[in-house]
């Protein structure tokens, strides 16, 4: 095989990976919508990636991530004191409820909502027995934002610009 | 007459890129102060919200449409924001805050006289939310997330449209 025809076919390959990678990526990101996880509110976020704010989606993400680590742990730790101060309690959720439905994180943002209406109660067990589907909820979209993020990278990697799906 | 002219200012972004020969150096300088001369100022918002992911969101989509941006954390700092004599096109006002929320720092503006439509924002579609918030002194009430088409049509229906680029 003449270098010529070596080349062409590291090419060819490098074209199939990248296809494929990209084929992960729409599928990965077909099941979030699909399943819910995410809603039009992250579309939204993507389009505002540009060549000024090249990493903008990942920075805003990890920040997501970030700062909802540090609510759940506040709220966790506000609903074990005695007595619970559920207004207290309610500005975390509000916060969580606000930056999740800014990212569109869907089904986060509805099991705050149900967190929210145990604080107008005042119902302590119903405020637990929420915060695990918030935490559920949030473990599920943190894992699949960075499995997203990751397939970013790949793409990138081989050769890939943004947007990564079709349908931007 | 031709005037050369050398003023110490700065185009509004995303400037013209500046041409090689110093013969048109002169003709885009005249261009940017024809600009500016025909009144496309650069409009300015204040964005009062204290959750930073949603700022950073609203603040790359005023940035997106050619719009400055001040931020306040909470409603105490855009009084303080006005009370040291900045002035703004638009104003985009959360309703929960810490220390000072949404109704009463638009209480406050509007008592010290401050004509600037302000834009009441709220994760909470109630009417009771609503009624309280135009009592307060907005001219208009979003739900949040607020969207870039909700936004635009926004600054249009309160005069805000100068800024405005061409839908991508």
């Amino acid at each position: 095989m003449g270098k010529s025809d070596e080349a062409a076919a590291s090419r060819e390959e490098e074209a199939m990976q990248l296809a494929a990678a990209k084929q992960e990526y729409a599928e990965h990101m077909d099941s979030l919508r699909a399943e819910g996880l995410l809603d039009d509110q992250f579309l939204e976020l993507q389009q505002l990636q540009d060549e000024s704010s090249p990493d903008f989606v990942e920075e805003v993400v990890l920040l997501f991530i970030q700062d909802s680590g540090r609510i759940i742990q506040n709220l966790t730790d506000s609903l074990e004191q005695t007595p619970v101060n559920f207004k207290k309690v309610d500005a975390h959720v509000h916060q969580f409820k606000g930056s999740s439905s800014s990212i569109g994180a869907k089904r986060v943002k509805a099991v705050c909502i149900i967190l929210h209406m145990c604080c107008d109660r005042e119902d302590q067990q119903g405020c637990l027995f929420a915060l695990e589907h918030v935490k559920r909820e949030f473990d599920l979209i943190k894992g699949k934002l960075q499995t997203m993020l990751k397939l970013e990278k790949q793409i990138i990697a081989l050769g890939g610009t943004p947007p990564f799906e079709d349908k931007l | 007459m031709h005037l050369i002219l050398f003023l110490p200012f700065t185009p509004p972004p995303p400037p013209p890129p500046p041409p090689p020969l110093f013969s048109q150096c002169l003709l885009w300088v005249l261009v940017v102060l024809e600009r500016n001369a025909n009144g496309h100022r650069q409009r300015k918002v204040l964005l009062v919200e204290d959750t930073r992911i949603n700022r950073i969101i609203l603040r790359k989509v005023l940035q997106n449409l050619n719009l400055l941006c001040d931020e306040a954390e909470n409603g105490k700092i855009a009084v303080d924001l006005h009370v040291q004599g900045n002035s703004y096109d638009l104003i985009l006002m959360d309703k929960e805050m810490p220390v000072m929320d949404g109704h009463e720092a638009t209480r406050q503006l509007r008592l010290m006289g401050v004509k600037t439509p302000i834009i009441a924002l709220t994760g909470n579609a109630l009417q009771s939310d609503r009624e309280l918030f135009f009592e307060a002194g907005v001219n208009d009430f979003q739900t949040k997330p607020l969207s870039r088409d909700k936004l635009v049509q926004l600054l249009i229906r309160h005069g805000v449209e100068s800024s405005i680029p061409a839908a991508g």
